[in-house]
């Protein structure tokens, strides 16, 4: 054994730490960079050096995105600040706005998708001075901007635009069975749905957990035949009701004769993949799937239309869902982030990014639902769409959007209600769980 | 003489050493090298799991919703899901979920080990391959089965209905009972090839020369299967098998991909309730409590495995 080439454990600890040390040090070589020797500006620019952080969600028309990001990068560049914009997935949004509350840091200004907005509005800083430039540019909020936003006196959030639906539906199927026009009532729906289903083209409205498309159609169908989870104090539930019984047993009858039986599984872009296959013959929708016929299928964009939601024996509802801006409290750049959300309403930036949505943004004030410039009244097939807002309720009706009603939709306990309804229990036992699940919610 | 004049010898060397080198003496004694290796891990170890833990063992005690903080509650979080009847449902789902598919993983992993100890062309290439699913991330295989199992479009449906197998698409993953099937299959088709090469090592052990005495006893290829390969294969077994029930207890990849839960809990694992509890409510509280839930079930699976193992060895 020859020891001068063994290496004792003593050396080998030696000459390993002095390999880590070097790495480490090498690692640590600050790369200064270089300081900018441009010309002096001729005046400082107000959030030179600020940065901002943006979260945000993707539309479904990639235009507006593409739009958005290039006016908040020129008002970046207007301004010196620095804005990353972060578009979250759908089904991420509920965990990432969690994250981002349990940590309270990285994000400075944050768009609210719908009740989720509801959740969070205790984090936010007040907005009373945009929301009032805003009023006074361009006239008066719809009632539900204001009753979603405006609490305890201040303007929480800031109502930005309403992903607002109608029924996407197939005119040539329609006719063939006999329907000139779109059945004005669920009643008449469900005698059409049948007729197609056996032509071969079933309907499919989302009972599953679908967050935007499930919930639309659930909570429209229960407010429409007179149900509601909530009184006006919010807090009281008055779920079980003959008139929620009446919504179920309608909802079991159309889901056996007129749609298709997949919709328990479906997620929100289930029903745009089945109508773009030509598969469905209507379908709840904002108008998502409509521009992306436009774009890819011109012929079947030509023999869609939409339609209001139907309405039924009590009235005619539908879920808005109004997404707001907001900026956190524990944002270290407030007044900037302020100002950002004001450069996202100025007219110029505002008109084309709804100009480019085809509808699928539609703003939260009366003056801009009237203008005929914007798409809903250029395209007449759009025009259902904007009446949503005449007849649509926020979640949690009767009683005001708080975070109960916020985490009832996100528990999606009225999708599982006419969900297991559908799949074979009976009205009373679907209503006691659904009741049981919305006490724990307000416990 | 000669054994005093050592001793002397290697004093003196000893004593040469220690003057020169006494402050990494320390160093050549196992004892303490052995802990100053392991710090490391046992740093990681503590800041990644035993702090999550215990973090996770708080807020289970407490009624904490996002963005707020909560107040110490005692096990009323544990006691409402008891009578809790989604958490109810996914008790049984999950007990569903793992005996079906560890059963399953087990046969088929002995009968791949069984295939793959023969000899034939290509068996190193073959037994490559059987390992694709296990190494492949969870989440991308699965949202590969999650559109095979598409009702409209997905590529199963389109085999049934053109083979005249159903006339009808299968809804796969609408119908509960079929969700849960799915989510089987799933699991099982990831984890078998872990089982088949566990058991292919264990199997690689048994001597050659008890399966010859077995047949010269006039043993055929079933007796000897279960005289002599089962019960040498047992070790193996035992610790593959509750290993898998551990990890399969815990799924959420899957799940979550596949169905989300759904439809209407009927393929929620604890994993994924909580998920949904504490982030998509915001409920972390009611979120925490509903993962530990099966923690002391696993925690005597795990000490029972460890036991065993140290007997074995």
């Amino acid at each position: 054994m020859d020891n001068k080439h063994r290496i004792s454990r003593r050396e080998f600890l030696k000459w390993s730490g002095v390999g880590a040390a070097a790495a480490l040090a090498s690692g640590c070589v600050v790369v200064t960079p270089t300081p900018e020797t441009a010309a002096p500006a001729a005046e400082a620019k107000p959030y030179e050096g600020v940065e901002l952080s943006f979260q945000n969600f993707a539309l479904w028309i990639e235009e507006t995105n593409e739009w958005l990001d290039q006016s908040l990068a020129q008002w970046g560049e207007s301004t010196g600040a620095t804005v990353n914009v972060e578009y979250v997935g759908l089904g991420d949004l509920p965990a990432k706005y969690a994250t981002v509350a349990e940590s309270r840091s990285g994000v400075d200004i944050v768009a609210f998708r719908g009740m989720l907005g509801a959740l969070y509005t205790d984090l936010c800083i007040d907005l009373d001075d945009v929301a009032q430039e805003v009023e006074a540019t361009y006239g008066p909020w719809v009632d539900f901007a204001k009753t979603f936003a405006f609490r305890d006196g201040h303007w929480k959030v800031l109502p930005w635009w309403v992903q607002a639906h109608g029924i996407i539906h197939r005119l040539d199927w329609f006719r063939e069975v006999g329907y000139e026009t779109f059945p004005d009532t669920w009643e008449e729906l469900l005698t059409a749905g049948e007729k197609l289903k056996q032509a071969g083209h079933p309907m499919g409205f989302a009972l599953g957990h679908a967050l935007g498309d499930g919930n639309q159609f659930c909570l429209s169908v229960l407010w429409s035949f007179g149900g509601q989870e909530f009184a006006e104090d919010g807090e009281t539930i008055t779920l079980d009701s003959p008139e929620t019984r009446n919504a179920i047993e309608f909802i079991r009858e159309f889901y056996d004769k007129a749609m298709d039986p997949a919709v328990v599984s479906w997620d929100d872009a289930s029903n745009n993949r089945g109508y773009l296959a030509e598969a469905l013959s209507c379908t709840n929708n904002s108008p998502s799937i409509y521009a992306a016929a436009l774009k890819d299928n011109p012929p079947l964009a030509k023999v869609s239309d939409h339609a209001v939601y139907p309405a039924g024996p009590v009235k005619r509802a539908a879920w808005l869902e109004l997404n707001t801006l907001g900026v956190y409290n524990f944002s270290e750049n407030q007044e900037a982030a302020k100002d950002m959300i004001r450069h996202l309403v100025t007219e110029d930036v505002w008109t084309q990014w709804l100009r480019l949505g085809v509808a699928n943004n539609v703003p939260p004030l009366e003056q801009w639902l009237a203008r005929t410039d914007m798409p809903w009244h250029v395209d007449p097939k759009l025009q259902a769409i904007a009446e949503e807002l005449e007849y649509g309720q926020l979640a949690g009706h009767a009683g005001p959007p708080n975070k109960t009603d916020g985490r009832s939709f996100q528990s999606f306990i009225i999708n599982d209600m006419f969900a297991r309804a559908v799949q074979g229990e009976s009205a009373d036992a679907a209503v006691d769980w659904a009741v049981k699940q919305l006490q724990q919610l307000v416990a | 003489m000669n054994v005093a004049r050592t001793d002397a010898a290697t004093n003196e060397e000893k004593g040469a050493r220690d003057t020169q080198e006494s402050r990494f003496a320390w160093l050549e004694r196992e004892g303490p090298l052995g802990y100053a290796l392991t710090a490391p891990t046992v740093l990681i170890l503590l800041l990644l799991i035993a702090y999550p833990f215990g973090l996770a063992l708080w807020l289970s005690m407490t009624n904490k919703l996002v963005g707020q903080p909560g107040t110490f509650v005692g096990l009323k979080n544990f006691i409402f899901l008891l009578d809790d009847q989604v958490f109810r449902q996914t008790v049984g789902n999950t007990l569903i979920y793992t005996s079906a598919a560890v059963f399953f993983k087990v046969v088929l992993g002995v009968a791949l080990a069984l295939v793959l100890k023969q000899s034939f062309r290509g068996n190193f290439l073959v037994r490559g391959l059987l390992l694709l699913p296990w190494i492949v991330p969870a989440s991308l295989s699965t949202l590969a089965w999650l559109w095979v199992f598409d009702s409209l479009h997905g590529v199963l449906n389109w085999a049934l209905v053109g083979l005249n197998i159903v006339k009808v698409p299968v809804n796969w993953l609408g119908d509960p009972t079929l969700a849960k099937i799915a989510t089987i299959v799933v699991n099982v088709w990831r984890g078998t090839p872990f089982f088949g090469i566990a058991f292919l090592a264990g199997l690689q052990s048994i001597s050659e020369e008890l399966f010859d005495a077995a047949k010269v006893d006039g043993a055929n290829a079933w007796h000897s299967f279960w005289k002599v390969t089962l019960p040498l294969l047992q070790p193996v077994l035992v610790v593959v098998t509750i290993f898998s029930i551990v990890q399969t207890l815990a799924d959420f990849q899957i799940v979550y991909v596949l169905t989300r839960g759904g439809p209407v809990n009927a393929t929620h694992l604890f994993g994924t309730l909580a998920f949904q509890t504490a982030f998509q409510t915001g409920r972390m509280g009611l979120g925490a409590a509903t993962s530990l839930f099966v923690f002391p079930a696993l925690a005597i699976l795990v000490i029972f495995e460890l036991r065993r193992l140290r007997e074995a060895i």
